[in-house]
Protein backbone atom coordinates (compact mmCIF):
# COMPACT_ATOMS: atom_id res chain seq x y z
CA UNK A 1 0.00 0.00 0.00
CA UNK A 2 1.17 3.49 -0.83
CA UNK A 3 -0.73 6.35 0.80
CA UNK A 4 -0.91 9.61 -1.14
CA UNK A 5 -1.91 12.63 0.95
CA UNK A 6 -3.65 15.49 -0.80
CA UNK A 7 -1.92 18.83 -0.27
CA UNK A 8 -4.92 20.22 1.61
CA UNK A 9 -4.01 17.89 4.51
CA UNK A 10 -0.55 19.37 4.95
CA UNK A 11 2.87 17.83 5.24
CA UNK A 12 2.94 17.14 8.99
CA UNK A 13 0.85 13.96 9.05
CA UNK A 14 2.66 12.17 6.20
CA UNK A 15 5.98 13.23 7.70
CA UNK A 16 5.00 11.91 11.15
CA UNK A 17 3.86 8.60 9.64
CA UNK A 18 7.19 8.20 7.88
CA UNK A 19 8.99 8.89 11.15
CA UNK A 20 7.27 5.90 12.72
CA UNK A 21 8.28 3.67 9.80
CA UNK A 22 5.26 3.84 7.54
CA UNK A 23 7.61 4.37 4.66
CA UNK A 24 5.12 4.21 1.79
CA UNK A 25 3.59 7.60 2.46
CA UNK A 26 3.61 10.42 -0.09
CA UNK A 27 2.53 14.03 0.10
CA UNK A 28 1.28 15.75 -3.03
CA UNK A 29 3.45 18.81 -2.70
CA UNK A 30 6.56 16.72 -2.11
CA UNK A 31 5.85 14.60 -5.20
CA UNK A 32 5.36 17.70 -7.37
CA UNK A 33 7.63 20.10 -5.49
CA UNK A 34 9.85 21.02 -8.42
CA UNK A 35 6.83 21.85 -10.51
CA UNK A 36 4.93 23.83 -7.88
CA UNK A 37 8.00 25.84 -6.90
CA UNK A 38 8.55 26.80 -10.50
CA UNK A 39 5.00 28.15 -10.56
CA UNK A 40 3.86 25.51 -13.03
CA UNK A 41 0.33 24.24 -12.89
CA UNK A 42 -0.14 20.88 -11.25
CA UNK A 43 -3.73 20.23 -12.23
CA UNK A 44 -6.16 17.85 -10.53
CA UNK A 45 -6.22 15.87 -13.74
CA UNK A 46 -2.49 15.27 -13.53
CA UNK A 47 -2.22 14.04 -9.96
CA UNK A 48 -5.41 12.00 -10.06
CA UNK A 49 -4.17 10.29 -13.21
CA UNK A 50 -0.85 9.51 -11.60
CA UNK A 51 -2.41 8.26 -8.38
CA UNK A 52 -4.63 5.96 -10.42
CA UNK A 53 -1.81 4.74 -12.64
CA UNK A 54 0.49 4.00 -9.70
CA UNK A 55 -2.23 2.45 -7.56
CA UNK A 56 -1.74 4.94 -4.75
CA UNK A 57 -4.48 5.26 -2.14
CA UNK A 58 -5.48 8.94 -2.04
CA UNK A 59 -6.30 10.51 1.33
CA UNK A 60 -8.04 13.88 1.30
CA UNK A 61 -10.37 15.99 3.38
CA UNK A 62 -11.79 17.82 0.35
CA UNK A 63 -15.26 16.33 0.16
CA UNK A 64 -16.30 18.95 -2.37
CA UNK A 65 -14.52 16.77 -4.92
CA UNK A 66 -17.57 14.53 -4.71
CA UNK A 67 -19.83 17.44 -5.70
CA UNK A 68 -17.96 17.91 -8.94
CA UNK A 69 -18.98 15.76 -11.88
CA UNK A 70 -15.66 16.62 -13.53
CA UNK A 71 -13.62 15.28 -10.66
CA UNK A 72 -15.82 12.21 -10.26
CA UNK A 73 -15.25 11.51 -13.95
CA UNK A 74 -11.51 11.87 -13.46
CA UNK A 75 -11.57 9.38 -10.61
CA UNK A 76 -13.50 6.90 -12.73
CA UNK A 77 -11.35 7.44 -15.78
CA UNK A 78 -8.09 7.01 -13.88
CA UNK A 79 -9.33 4.17 -11.64
CA UNK A 80 -8.57 6.02 -8.43
CA UNK A 81 -9.01 4.65 -4.92
CA UNK A 82 -9.74 7.49 -2.51
CA UNK A 83 -10.68 8.00 1.13
CA UNK A 84 -12.28 11.25 2.29
CA UNK A 85 -11.83 12.36 5.89
CA UNK A 86 -14.98 14.14 6.99
CA UNK A 87 -14.85 16.73 9.76
CA UNK A 88 -16.26 20.19 10.31
CA UNK A 89 -13.03 21.07 12.11
CA UNK A 90 -9.86 19.28 11.21
CA UNK A 91 -6.81 19.24 13.40
CA UNK A 92 -3.63 17.52 12.19
CA UNK A 93 -3.15 15.69 15.47
CA UNK A 94 -6.59 14.11 15.14
CA UNK A 95 -5.85 13.06 11.57
CA UNK A 96 -2.57 11.49 12.66
CA UNK A 97 -4.21 9.64 15.54
CA UNK A 98 -6.94 8.38 13.20
CA UNK A 99 -4.44 7.16 10.61
CA UNK A 100 -2.45 5.26 13.21
CA UNK A 101 -5.57 3.75 14.73
CA UNK A 102 -7.06 2.68 11.40
CA UNK A 103 -3.98 1.63 9.42
CA UNK A 104 -5.22 -1.96 9.19
CA UNK A 105 -8.46 -0.75 7.64
CA UNK A 106 -6.52 1.30 5.08
CA UNK A 107 -4.52 -1.84 4.23
CA UNK A 108 -7.75 -3.77 3.71
CA UNK A 109 -9.47 -1.15 1.61
CA UNK A 110 -6.38 -0.70 -0.55
CA UNK A 111 -6.77 -4.26 -1.79
CA UNK A 112 -10.26 -3.58 -3.21
CA UNK A 113 -10.67 -3.23 -6.97
CA UNK A 114 -10.50 0.38 -8.13
CA UNK A 115 -12.11 2.82 -8.58
CA UNK A 116 -13.68 3.32 -5.18
CA UNK A 117 -14.41 6.12 -2.74
CA UNK A 118 -15.03 5.99 0.99
CA UNK A 119 -16.02 8.76 3.34
CA UNK A 120 -15.04 8.34 6.97
CA UNK A 121 -15.31 10.53 10.02
CA UNK A 122 -12.40 10.63 12.42
CA UNK A 123 -14.53 8.62 14.83
CA UNK A 124 -14.62 5.84 12.27
CA UNK A 125 -18.18 6.15 10.92
CA UNK A 126 -17.82 4.94 7.36
CA UNK A 127 -19.73 4.91 4.07
CA UNK A 128 -18.88 3.87 0.54
CA UNK A 129 -19.78 6.35 -2.19
CA UNK A 130 -20.77 5.57 -5.76
CA UNK A 131 -18.60 7.45 -8.23
CA UNK B 1 -20.69 48.09 -32.10
CA UNK B 2 -21.73 47.50 -28.49
CA UNK B 3 -22.24 51.22 -27.95
CA UNK B 4 -24.50 51.31 -30.99
CA UNK B 5 -26.41 48.33 -29.61
CA UNK B 6 -26.83 50.10 -26.29
CA UNK B 7 -28.08 53.26 -27.97
CA UNK B 8 -30.50 51.36 -30.17
CA UNK B 9 -31.83 48.61 -27.90
CA UNK B 10 -31.53 49.62 -24.26
CA UNK B 11 -34.32 52.05 -23.44
CA UNK B 12 -33.65 52.54 -19.75
CA UNK B 13 -30.20 51.28 -18.86
CA UNK B 14 -29.72 50.62 -15.18
CA UNK B 15 -26.28 52.12 -15.44
CA UNK B 16 -23.74 53.01 -18.06
CA UNK B 17 -22.68 50.09 -20.20
CA UNK B 18 -20.39 52.16 -22.36
CA UNK B 19 -19.54 55.80 -21.97
CA UNK B 20 -18.89 58.19 -24.81
CA UNK B 21 -15.87 60.14 -23.66
CA UNK B 22 -16.66 62.88 -26.14
CA UNK B 23 -13.56 62.76 -28.24
CA UNK B 24 -13.69 63.96 -31.81
CA UNK B 25 -13.93 60.38 -33.01
CA UNK B 26 -16.80 59.61 -30.56
CA UNK B 27 -14.64 57.13 -28.71
CA UNK B 28 -16.37 54.91 -26.16
CA UNK B 29 -14.85 53.30 -23.12
CA UNK B 30 -15.98 50.77 -20.56
CA UNK B 31 -17.05 52.31 -17.23
CA UNK B 32 -14.47 52.08 -14.47
CA UNK B 33 -16.18 49.36 -12.49
CA UNK B 34 -16.22 47.08 -15.51
CA UNK B 35 -12.52 47.66 -16.10
CA UNK B 36 -11.88 46.93 -12.42
CA UNK B 37 -13.79 43.67 -12.73
CA UNK B 38 -11.89 42.70 -15.87
CA UNK B 39 -8.63 43.28 -14.01
CA UNK B 40 -9.56 40.44 -11.64
CA UNK B 41 -9.09 37.98 -14.49
CA UNK B 42 -5.95 36.54 -15.99
CA UNK B 43 -6.12 35.79 -19.67
CA UNK B 44 -4.36 33.18 -21.76
CA UNK B 45 -1.33 34.42 -23.65
CA UNK B 46 -1.61 31.99 -26.53
CA UNK B 47 -3.42 34.46 -28.76
CA UNK B 48 -6.96 33.42 -27.90
CA UNK B 49 -7.24 35.66 -24.81
CA UNK B 50 -9.74 33.57 -22.93
CA UNK B 51 -9.89 34.00 -19.17
CA UNK B 52 -7.89 31.34 -17.35
CA UNK B 53 -7.97 32.48 -13.74
CA UNK B 54 -10.05 34.76 -11.53
CA UNK B 55 -8.85 36.53 -8.39
CA UNK B 56 -12.01 37.02 -6.29
CA UNK B 57 -10.42 39.44 -3.82
CA UNK B 58 -8.09 41.24 -6.20
CA UNK B 59 -4.75 40.49 -7.85
CA UNK B 60 -2.80 41.26 -4.67
CA UNK B 61 -4.69 38.67 -2.58
CA UNK B 62 -3.32 35.11 -2.97
CA UNK B 63 -6.63 33.43 -3.73
CA UNK B 64 -7.84 32.31 -7.11
CA UNK B 65 -10.54 30.51 -9.01
CA UNK B 66 -8.72 28.38 -11.55
CA UNK B 67 -10.46 25.55 -13.37
CA UNK B 68 -7.21 23.56 -13.26
CA UNK B 69 -7.61 23.25 -9.49
CA UNK B 70 -10.55 21.75 -7.62
CA UNK B 71 -12.95 22.33 -10.49
CA UNK B 72 -12.70 26.06 -10.06
CA UNK B 73 -13.40 26.43 -6.35
CA UNK B 74 -11.54 29.14 -4.44
CA UNK B 75 -8.02 27.94 -3.64
CA UNK B 76 -4.69 29.36 -2.58
CA UNK B 77 -3.17 30.80 -5.73
CA UNK B 78 -1.27 28.22 -7.82
CA UNK B 79 -2.05 25.48 -5.30
CA UNK B 80 -4.81 22.94 -4.94
CA UNK B 81 -5.58 23.99 -1.38
CA UNK B 82 -9.20 25.11 -1.03
CA UNK B 83 -9.89 28.13 1.19
CA UNK B 84 -12.35 25.81 2.92
CA UNK B 85 -9.52 23.50 4.05
CA UNK B 86 -7.64 26.36 5.69
CA UNK B 87 -10.88 27.45 7.34
CA UNK B 88 -11.54 24.00 8.82
CA UNK B 89 -8.11 23.91 10.39
CA UNK B 90 -8.53 27.40 11.77
CA UNK B 91 -11.88 26.33 13.28
CA UNK B 92 -10.00 23.50 14.99
CA UNK B 93 -7.90 26.22 16.62
CA UNK B 94 -4.66 25.34 14.93
CA UNK B 95 -2.41 28.43 15.08
CA UNK B 96 -2.22 30.41 11.84
CA UNK B 97 1.56 30.10 11.74
CA UNK B 98 1.25 26.30 12.05
CA UNK B 99 -1.30 26.09 9.24
CA UNK B 100 1.03 28.16 7.05
CA UNK B 101 4.01 25.98 7.88
CA UNK B 102 2.18 22.70 7.44
CA UNK B 103 0.57 23.65 4.13
CA UNK B 104 3.78 25.39 2.98
CA UNK B 105 2.03 28.64 2.18
CA UNK B 106 2.54 32.24 3.33
CA UNK B 107 0.82 33.51 6.44
CA UNK B 108 -0.87 36.07 4.20
CA UNK B 109 -2.48 33.25 2.24
CA UNK B 110 -3.81 31.72 5.47
CA UNK B 111 -5.29 35.07 6.50
CA UNK B 112 -6.78 35.62 3.05
CA UNK B 113 -8.42 32.19 3.04
CA UNK B 114 -9.88 32.70 6.52
CA UNK B 115 -11.14 36.17 5.65
CA UNK B 116 -12.70 34.91 2.42
CA UNK B 117 -14.42 31.97 4.05
CA UNK B 118 -15.64 34.11 6.97
CA UNK B 119 -17.34 36.45 4.52
CA UNK B 120 -19.33 33.84 2.61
Amino acid sequence: MKLFFDECLGNGVPKALRLVRFTNVLYLKSVYRWKIEQGKINSDDEWLARAGRQGWLVITEDLAILDSSTERSLMLEHQVGIVFLEAAKLESRDVLAFMLRRMNWFEAVDSEPRPFAYVTTLRGSLRKVEL
Amino acid sequence: MLYEFQEREVEQPVGPMFVDIGSAAAQTVLPGYIREAVELFEFATDGIDWPTCFHPRGRNVPLSVDPMFRSGRVTIVNRGIPAESVWRRWLAEEPRWFIAQDLEIDLGAVDAAIAFRSAV
